[in-house]
């Protein structure tokens, strides 16, 4: 399947950095998703994708300090899927992107022609994903498999350029290995049964800087970058999606439209009425909207604050404020998003 | 030249909010226009999380002025007039939970005129950080003297208060509504200008007059805001402002931005503003007569301005970054003789290091 028939999707995320060491090791194939942690350094069967059934751990745990510079997109082959919702026995084919990929690139131009094999040594572009769909009580559902060709894998031996494991157990699907410098993975994801509702991706992507360019840590967690995120994919036929929780009208895509008619009202309205407006508009604003923190991370973007350079707005308020008759009310910010 | 007020109170309301890491900015900023009126203004800001819940952060501008505008040519001197203005500050900000508590300081400096500012605030997350609530006051202090004139002392004190709600919409969304009240009490005038009677415009004036403002000032300021991603990683801001003071000048001003990436490490932001305003109610192009209170100030007069411009960011190494912007502005004056028009630019260039 060709890319251009891949629908975009809706999640541009950033991770955030937990604590390990430099002597933690990555997992560079799928396989070491299975492994047993104690006995061969492998994960345990966790996926590390963000899911709420691994504690929402993602590829951050060990992969520390990451400047969250890079996003995650998600495609599909039925466009349907990000508007209309799921349909039950569907078999979508789902594109995980990394986007932004800034660590490794010198290594980028090598391609699979790197690592240990070479004499000298020349370190790898080794990126990742994961990524699992849950439903709302936190269970996966539908079935994972890899892209062979243009179709989903059968229960047959997939072939080992194909750069997509799936856990034992079904549950979640990673990156296995065996390219470098990948930032885009195929797999297929069949919709499970009717009647699931609304069904949640979690996914996790890591942008690896080549280990510390030695064989001996190829591929260590440390200097990497990594985002994660969820993109809810609502069931089709069922009550329209809606991302954010709380059953306000307030939420999704209306709440622009019902925040610019309650300020356009306020401002028409006059006096007391303007008055009572405004606060209706508060109370809808603060009461309805709940935007939960494992959702923000596209506000805590830079570019989403209201005053992303403060030295360059102080020196141009300062050059207007002399030149024109008006000063005032650029000069507060709220808190913003309320990520820190 | 007194460069001072303005800049003074636009930094005491400008929060320090506790940030998550550390950083160095150096930058400059080359304002030239037509009217023969050139801006140099270097600035250094430095800022740290002295604890996980406090930052500490210093300022350093200065604004290096060279001007033979019609203000300058307008009064006795004939002359391009050479200044610099250089100004302190200094920032505490501690978190204690939900709440942000701040406060600043900035002491500016010019041969003709003194500003110490101070300012506090507060901002409350609400609804599960879903909601910010920021209130702030600040007080500027200024001294008002005249280049070689040491008899010449005025004083001017602005009081202001703000507030504002801040709202996430949506994942993709932010809202944001500020109301700030000033009030500005003593000379508010330029001790420089002088304002010529005369029958009319083209008529020889009969006599100068020292510039009088009311020495009292009101402004209510309301702007609305809103941040939408677009895309993978764009985003467009707008925000609009009703202004209005007791001196009879109302404004609205229509700002907006646009950021995208041109590669993972080159970012574009563009912008566009723009701004109108009526006369203040005492203004006049003409006096025939002296008036209590009479002014030859452009920036009282009704007038229109246009901004566009551009940004490059580009990302060296995730904690270095440079920058380059340039402004293209107009300013037309439909009321003031001495000129109708003035466009110009201002041009940046910067460093920032976060660590």
């Amino acid at each position: 399947m060709k890319a251009s028939v891949l629908a975009p999707s809706l999640v541009f995320v950033f991770g955030l950095g937990l604590g390990l060491g430099r002597s933690a090791s990555a997992f560079p194939t799928g396989e070491q998703f299975d492994g047993d942690a104690l006995t061969s350094d492998g994960g345990g069967g966790i996926a590390f994708d963000g899911a709420p059934r691994w504690s929402a751990h993602t590829c951050a745990t060990c992969h520390t300090d990451a400047p969250g510079q890079i996003g995650i997109e998600l495609q599909a082959d039925h466009a349907e899927l990000f508007t209309d919702g799921w349909k039950a026995g569907t078999a979508y084919h789902l594109r995980v992107v990394l986007q932004n990929e800034h660590e490794g690139l010198g290594a980028a131009g090598l391609g699979d022609q790197c690592g240990g094999a070479l004499d000298p040594y020349k370190p790898c572009d080794y990126n990742g994903y994961a990524i699992e769909l849950d439903d709302d009580s936190g269970k996966p559902v539908g079935k994972l498999a890899p892209v062979v060709g243009t179709a989903c894998a059968g229960s047959g031996t997939v072939p080992s350029d194909v750069d997509t494991y799936v856990l034992k157990d079904g549950t979640a699907a990673m990156h296995n290995g065996a390219h470098m410098a990948q930032t885009k993975w195929d797999l297929c994801w069949t919709a499970p049964a009717a009647g699931v509702g609304t069904i949640t991706a979690y996914i996790a992507t890591v942008d690896g800087n080549g280990g510390d360019g030695t064989a001996s840590f190829p591929n260590d967690t440390v200097g990497d970058d990594v985002a994660a995120g969820a993109v809810p994919l609502a069931e089709s036929g069922a009550t329209v999606l809606t991302p954010q929780t709380g059953g306000c009208a307030a939420a999704g895509d209306a709440g622009l439209g019902l925040a610019l008619v309650i300020l356009a009202l306020a401002a028409l309205a006059r006096g007391r009425r303007r008055r009572l407006v405004i606060a209706l508009a508060l109370a809808t604003a603060g009461g309805c909207v709940h935007v939960h923190p494992r959702e923000r991370e596209t506000l805590a973007r830079r570019n989403m604050k209201f005053s992303p350079d403060t030295t360059e707005d102080e020196l141009d308020l300062h050059m207007q404020e002399a030149r024109e008759g008006s000063e005032g009310g650029y000069g507060t910010a709220g808190g913003g998003c309320g990520c820190n | 030249m007194q460069l001072t007020r303005a800049l003074a109170i636009g930094l005491a309301l400008l929060p320090v909010a506790a940030h998550a890491d550390s950083s160095f900015e150096s930058k400059v900023q080359v304002y030239a226009d037509s009217d023969h009126t050139q801006v140099v203004s270097p600035t250094v800001q430095a800022q740290a999380d002295v604890t996980p819940e406090t930052n500490v952060s210093l300022g350093y501008v200065a604004d290096v002025v060279s001007s033979a505008s019609v203000d300058v040519v307008s009064q006795a001197s004939k002359i391009t007039i050479h200044d610099t203005r250089q100004q302190v500050s200094a920032g505490l900000a501690h978190i204690f939970g939900s709440l942000t508590a701040h406060g600043g300081y900035s002491l500016s400096h010019e041969n003709d005129y003194l500003s110490n500012t101070f300012s506090v605030g507060i901002a409350k997350e609400l609804f599960e950080k879903n909601s910010t609530l920021a209130l702030g006051y600040a007080l500027s202090l200024n001294a008002v003297g005249r280049a070689e004139d040491r008899n010449f002392s005025r004083s001017l004190t602005v009081n202001s208060v703000n507030a504002s709600w801040t709202q996430v919409v949506t994942r993709r969304l932010i809202g944001q509504v500020t109301y700030e009240l000033t009030n500005a009490s003593g000379y508010q005038a330029s001790p420089y200008r002088f304002v010529p009677v005369r029958a009319s415009v083209d008529a020889a004036p009969s006599e100068w007059v020292a510039e009088s403002d009311p020495d009292a000032r009101w402004r209510h300021a309301v702007v609305l805001g809103a941040n939408q991603a677009v895309g993978a990683d764009s985003a467009v801001q707008g925000d609009y402002r009703l202004y209005h003071d007791t001196w009879g000048i109302t404004s609205h001003t229509l700002g907006a931005r646009y950021f995208t990436r041109l590669s993972p490490r080159l970012e574009l932001r563009l912008r566009e503003r723009f701004y109108t305003q009526g006369a203040a109610s005492f203004y006049q192009a003409v006096y025939t007569t002296t008036q209590r209170y009479m002014a030859y100030d452009r920036e009282l007069s009704p007038l229109w301005s246009e901004t566009i411009g551009a940004k490059l960011s580009y990302q060296f190494t995730p904690h270095f970054e440079g920058e380059l912007k340039v402004d293209l502005f107009y300013y037309g004056y439909s009321d003031f003789a001495p000129l109708q028009s003035r466009t110009g630019t201002n041009t940046g260039l910067g460093i920032t290091l976060t660590y």
